[in-house]
């Protein structure tokens, strides 16, 4: 009661949260059971709102592990908060979310300098329902090397009939070839026509050093546009459909999408549709998804003509009586590399006791590997997947998640089991046996146990400690 | 003991101070601010608040120990204290609970919790980034930086105390392979009072200064200064006031590895005192590097770079009149240990050509006469050496000092002469690395042959016009009369204006070096232009442009110590080959060309 007065009263709170590990794997060769160093780890958070609209948050943690024991900073920041609009001095801290709706220009970790957790550092101003009009503006330093991120937002809301919006983002870095620098200018409008309908478009135009130069280029090759209607509704229908154009050129460094590192989606034209039916009073949706495009790219190879990409992908989505649930999706994509085919299949059943969820999955349809008619697949494979909850008791829970694989010549497989005790107040201990990392992207879904087909259960054991203060 | 300890926190309490308890109130806008409570029957005249420069009302109250309630009587209004969360009574009056030695103390819970025994915390944080140009011109955002220190407090019975803090800094100590940012201990003070009895530990903190008298005049190294932050060690104090005092004291400078011990018994009658002093200093590591005098230009072949381990052993002796004046006599050895090298520049070596041993004797007679507001002082100090450099250099030398201080509320001026003699062909090398260490006056070159002069003027004033604009002024001079004279002369003006919650604070400062030695006579100017926004006492956002004249992780430490840091210190001296005055030039330069716009955001609770 006391503490309770203190932490409420207060415009201060520590909460805190320690965890303990301790692990054992059986190791092959030699075969032995190899006893690894105990972790321990503790994190403490402190944050205070004094008056005048100051808030400060820190956290930081103390690890103990192999390498013996140290206190590092987490991340923090300072803040000053009015009522439509706020200024903040961060570090370390996930703060870079900047909003492009149609081509998604900005991807958080792409700004954070994110490897082995963020590090970077920023200031970051935003503005609302100010006579209409919102902003941001950021500016970030690279910590882990010398560069940094500017992103300049400005827009104005017409109601709710109109919102235009102008962004500006530099990616700055020293040295190298000129210009040393990223940079896009783009432009955001999104109409109301009629109830859920809205018309949406975006264009954006990059500067990168790695754009070519001459006349053969043209503004549209530096440049992505894509155009947005979203939500006809008609007799149960909700259809979308947008036309993108991204230019061959049009490199964004501080996005996923248009990243060379990553999605690399610059070069493609063509359509986007979507219909979701949702079946009068019945739990049931049916969903289609499709997507022509034509490709410049076979990346990193810049072609000397385009080829077609069409992707379709239908789904339907069913709730039974008694908990029950079913879903299947099929899903095929044509391109330059073959003709991709897969099917899904889950039921899952769930009342007070328990929880269970069974997945089939055939992947890469008639793809064999002895024909060698496909260089990219390790060819047709099925993977059978379950995963299920057995509350034991009020404080004792049981879950476990397993796959077989079954390809051509190869069978392969994933165990994870666990034992979950919350017997004591703020603090979870689990016994834990197997691997969790191959299935906890969606069961058979997760590429580690679809795509890998070397998957083996390990045997290993773990006792984790968990408590939150 | 444990039912009776108690974690709180204690936000925007006032505070204990040695006079009293302090009192703030934030209100840039108001007219007058009075403190009215229960101490003074709720009257709104007697305790009238001042306001500061930046619109902080601040009063210190001497309270006895017990349990207050108060409010601020803000131009004819009564206010709770916005910061002090705990209120009592249908008026919802401030509360505050007062131990001994004006310590605040947490609010009582109950009647059975006597509440001695606490922790507290507290914090500061700033965050700032700045944004200069590169080399091709053009702006960029140079650095970003989140500072945050923690202090935790903790009191047990009002006998122990226990402070320390935790610090992290973006800037610096990131560990490159992991990019993660150590948490690191700053610093800690442990306080046990007993009755006369004090013990003090202490890890990286202030930790000591003589009750010698002279505190003016003394050198670093025997605590007529106040032992610096790099300390960790014990000391033990008997204090009977007006009587007797015995300190005892070990420290260990956690930068060089220096030991030093030290024990001073003093006896008090009447005015008069007497006091008795011993102090061992171990091995002090310091190295220098320094242009050969006996050159004729500069070469680094003429570099001589010295490697010196010290210890001394001094018997002291003082007696006078308690506040007024005082004579002090010493006698000691020093005992040296050096390498000294010859560095060849070109190709980077270092040869040693000789190691002694040196045991020399020293003779010091010190006094000083006035009140601390307004005195004279005067030193002579004698040094014979055995052997250390004399085969090169002279035998003894000798010292004399003359100086005068005037401190005021609005001024404080400082003036000294100091004169060295020392024996034919002596080029006096153990003066002059005496000089550096001691007075760290970055405009000294060094002393050469024979016969020297050295002046040192400082005077500084501040005055507050138009009720809100203050001009502080501050001057120091510094000339050697030698057949090369080296000059340096400074100026710093400052000029606060509040305006209500903003403000704008500038400074200009003027900095003249004359060597003829180094063939150097230039001026070099540079400014700092702020403004800042503070809607509460605690939080303060601010804008600036040019150098910035403190640095982040001593907040006002002064121009010199930035010099200190970037170019003219002692291991700047080690590194480099040419010698004070060009490191004094290239530390100016450094500051010339920085010229940077910072925005900063500061909170503290």
């Amino acid at each position: 009661m006391l503490w309770a007065l203190i932490f409420f009263v207060y415009p201060v709170k520590f909460n805190g949260y320690f965890e303990s590990e301790f692990y054992t794997e059986k190791e092959q060769n030699p075969v032995y059971w190899n006893l690894y160093t105990p972790k321990n780890y503790i994190e403490f958070k402190v944050s205070a709102h004094p008056i005048g609209g100051g808030e400060l948050y820190i956290s930081f943690n103390g690890l103990s592990n192999s390498n013996g024991t140290q206190f590092f900073f987490n991340q923090g920041h300072l803040q000053l908060n009015r009522k439509h609009s706020s200024l903040a001095i961060f570090a370390r801290e996930d703060r870079y979310w900047v909003q492009s709706p149609l081509l998604f220009l900005v991807n958080q970790d792409r700004l954070k300098d994110d490897n082995f957790g963020p590090k970077g550092e920023g200031v970051r101003f935003d503005f609302w329902d100010t006579y209409g009009f919102f902003g941001t503006g950021l500016a970030s330093k690279y910590k882990s090397w010398d560069g940094e991120a500017y992103i300049g937002r400005i827009g104005r809301n017409f109601g709710k009939f109109l919102t235009l919006s102008y962004m500006y983002m530099k990616k700055d870095w020293r040295g190298g070839k000129e210009p040393s620098f990223n940079k896009i200018n783009s432009g955001y409008l999104r109409l109301h026509i009629y109830r859920t309908l809205y018309l949406s478009g975006e264009f954006a135009n990059a500067v990168h050093p790695n754009q070519p130069e001459g006349d053969s280029v043209t503004f549209m090759d530096k440049s992505a546009i894509q155009i947005e209607l979203r939500r006809v509704y008609f007799k149960g229908f909700n259809i979308s459909g947008s036309y993108f154009n991204y230019g061959k050129y049009f490199i964004d460094e501080m996005s996923n999408k248009f990243n060379p590192g990553f999605d690399h989606e610059f070069g493609r034209e063509g359509i986007y549709g979507e219909i979701l039916y949702l079946v009068p009073y019945k739990a049931i949706n049916i969903l289609y998804k499709t997507s022509r495009y034509r490709s410049w790219y076979d990346y990193p190879v810049l072609l000397s003509s385009p080829y077609a990409v069409s992707w379709n992908y239908g789904e339907i989505y069913a709730e039974f009586k008694k908990g029950v649930s079913a879903k299947i999706f099929a899903e095929r994509t044509l391109n330059k590399k073959g003709d991709w085919r897969h099917i899904f299949f889950q039921i899952q059943g769930e009342n007070t006791r328990m929880k269970v969820k069974l997945q089939y999955k055939i992947k890469d349809i008639g793809i064999n590997i002895q024909k060698k008619d496909n260089d990219y697949s390790i060819g047709q494979r099925s993977i059978l997947g379950t995963e299920m909850w057995i509350n034991l008791t009020g404080w004792l829970q049981f879950y476990m998640r397993g796959a077989l694989g079954n390809g051509q010549g190869l069978n392969w497989n994933t165990l994870f089991a666990q034992i979950a005790i919350r017997k004591f107040q703020n603090s979870e201990i689990f016994i834990e046996y197997g691997d969790p990392g191959a299935t906890d992207g969606d069961l058979v879904n997760d590429p580690d146990i679809s795509d890998f087909p070397y998957q083996k259960i390990r045997d290993r054991f773990k006792i984790l400690l968990k408590y939150w203060f | 003991m444990i039912s009776k300890f108690f974690v709180i926190l204690l936000i925007g309490l006032p505070k204990g101070t040695d006079r009293g308890v302090l009192f703030t109130y934030f209100a840039p806008d108001a007219k007058s601010v009075y403190l009215v409570g229960d101490f003074n029957n709720w009257d709104t005249s007697a305790n009238p608040m001042e306001k500061d420069n930046e619109g902080l009302w601040k009063i210190v109250i001497p309270l006895s120990p017990g349990k207050y309630q108060y409010k601020f009587f803000v131009d004819g209004r009564y206010e709770a204290d916005p910061t002090n969360p705990i209120t009592e009574g249908p008026y919802g009056n401030s509360v505050i609970r007062v131990g001994e030695n004006f310590r605040v103390l947490p609010p009582k819970m109950s009647n059975n919790t006597p509440m001695n025994s606490y922790v507290t915390f507290s914090a500061k944080a700033k965050g700032f980034l700045s944004i200069d140009r590169d080399t091709t011109g053009s702006y960029r955002l140079f650095n970003t930086t989140t500072d945050v220190r923690m202090g935790v407090n903790v009191n047990v019975q009002d006998e122990a105390t226990l402070k320390a803090i935790l610090h992290y800094n973006t800037e610096s100590g990131q560990d490159p392979s992991t990019h993660q940012i150590p948490f690191y201990f700053e610093r800690a003070k442990l306080n046990f009072d007993k009755g006369n009895l004090h013990f003090i530990s202490f890890y990286n903190t202030f930790a000591y200064q003589s009750p010698d008298p002279i505190t003016i005049i003394g050198k670093v190294n025997e605590f007529d200064y106040p032992l610096g932050r790099d300390e960790e060690g014990i000391l033990t104090k008997i204090e009977k006031p007006a009587s007797y005092s015995i300190h005892a004291l070990y420290s260990n400078s956690l930068s060089t590895g220096r030991d030093l011990g030290f024990v001073r018994i003093s006896r008090q009658k009447g005015v008069l005192y007497t006091a008795f002093f011993t102090y061992i200093n171990h091995g002090d590591n310091i190295e220098y590097q320094v242009v050969s005098p006996d050159s004729e230009k500069v070469n680094d072949s003429t570099l001589l770079h010295f490697n010196t381990y010290e210890d001394r052993v001094l018997f002291g002796l003082e007696f006078g009149e308690k506040d007024l004046m005082t004579y002090e006599f010493v006698w000691g050895k020093d005992i040296k240990r050096a390498n000294y090298y010859d560095v060849d520049g070109t190709k980077t070596q270092n040869v040693p050509i000789n190691r002694k041993w040196d045991i020399g004797k020293i003779y010091r007679f010190r006094t000083m006469y006035g009140k601390k507001t307004a005195f004279v002082y005067s030193d002579v100090e004698r040094h014979v050496f055995d052997s250390l450099f004399s085969a090169k250099f002279g035998k003894s030398y000798s010292t004399f000092r003359l100086g005068a201080k005037l401190s005021s509320k609005r001024l404080n001026i400082e003036i000294s002469q100091n004169f060295l003699f020392a024996g034919k062909n002596s080029t006096k090398w153990d003066a002059l690395f005496r000089e550096i260490d001691i007075t760290r006056r970055k405009y000294i070159e060094y002393p050469l042959m024979g016969y020297a002069r050295y002046t040192y003027l400082h005077a500084a004033t501040h005055k507050t016009l138009l009720k809100r604009l203050t001009i502080t002024a501050d001057f120091s001079t510094a000339r050697f009369a030698l057949n090369q004279p080296p000059r340096a002369d400074e100026i710093l003006l400052t000029f606060n204006l509040p305006l209500g919650r903003v403000g704008t604070y500038y400074d200009l400062r003027y900095f003249h070096i004359k060597s003829s030695y180094l063939n150097t006579d230039r001026d070099f100017f540079d400014h700092y232009l702020e403004l800042y926004y503070r809607p509460a006492e605690n939080l303060k956002i601010k804008a600036g442009y040019g150098f910035y004249p403190y640095n982040l992780l001593d907040e006002h430490t002064a121009r010199s110590e930035y010099l200190w840091n970037t170019g003219i210190g002692l291991s700047q001296i080690a590194s480099n080959f040419r010698g004070l005055g060009g490191l004094i030039e290239e530390g100016e330069n450094i500051i010339a060309k920085n010229r940077e716009i910072r925005l900063w955001l500061e909170l503290s609770f």
